[in-house]
């Protein structure tokens, strides 16, 4: 069963706000230091990741206006179609937080590669965590985060995963990413 | 704290949430809020200057700096 809104906490209510809108534009996935958080990770951030499809910048304007109108701004400018073609057209990330509460903030990038488009593909809802939200897969997250990420408190978010899936992780899975993460990013 | 006892404590807590997830995520919940509402009160009271307002749009200038790196 989902949590009830009042058992979430801040940056779990400014995701379920966020992606309620975003899912009406394309498929996405939330990655990174959320997922290990979400899983009772106890440290700070102040950000969310999220990966959505590559949408077409008409697409974008739409998605765009519609979270301005929900209240949420981009803290790297008004105009959508600069947007678009300066930063998420060159891969780089834009960051939209509530208007006048600098945090959290909601990084969002569009797929930008085969592996983007593979997670995205197998995107998943992760039970243990009891939320709404469409995931990268845990053995994803886990090969990420120990082949690519690579920081301390990567690598602990990855141990603290691999704690709390012992038993159920697919060590094959997490081969797999890693090898194609060689191939495509490194 | 060596590595070592670092490493023991995520084994420690990541146990701790596997057995007990309803405290565990009611302490985590705490500590998530706790960090974003004091940094959010700080800001706002770094924009009440001018000076700070300054400060305060060079830091998201380092934040947006930030983005996507590494991920």
């Amino acid at each position: 069963m989902e949590r009830g809104v009042s058992d979430l906490n801040i940056l779990e209510k400014f995701a379920l706000e966020f992606t309620h809108i975003v899912e009406q534009y394309g498929r996405y996935i939330i990655v990174s230091g959320f997922v290990a958080i979400v899983h009772g990770r106890s440290r700070a951030t102040e950000d969310i990741d999220m990966i959505l499809e590559r949408i077409s910048k008409e697409k974008f304007v739409q998605l765009h206006a519609h979270l301005e109108k929900e209240g949420f701004e981009c803290i790297q400018g008004e105009n959508p179609v600069m947007l678009y073609d300066e930063y998420l057209a060159q891969n780089t990330p834009l960051r939209y937080i509530r208007k006048g509460m600098p945090l959290p903030d909601m990084e969002i990038k569009l797929a930008k590669d085969k592996l983007d488009e593979l997670q995205l593909q197998e995107r998943t809802k992760l039970p243990m965590t009891n939320l709404p939200f469409w995931f990268s897969s845990i053995e994803t997250n886990i090969a990420f985060k120990e082949e690519y990420l690579k920081s301390p408190k990567d690598l602990e978010d990855a141990r603290h995963l691999r704690v709390l899936y012992e038993g159920i992780l697919n060590e094959e899975q997490i081969n797999r990413w890693k090898v194609l993460i060689k191939k495509v990013r490194l | 704290m060596a590595d070592k006892e670092r490493l023991q404590q995520i084994d420690r807590w990541a146990a701790y949430c596997k057995a007990e997830p309803e405290k565990a995520k009611k302490a985590v919940n705490g500590l998530v809020d706790a960090q974003i509402d004091i940094a959010n009160r700080f800001y706002q009271r770094l924009r009440k200057t001018p000076e700070g307002r300054k400060t305060y749009e060079k830091l998201l200038k380092l934040r947006m700096e930030r983005s996507g790196k590494g991920k």
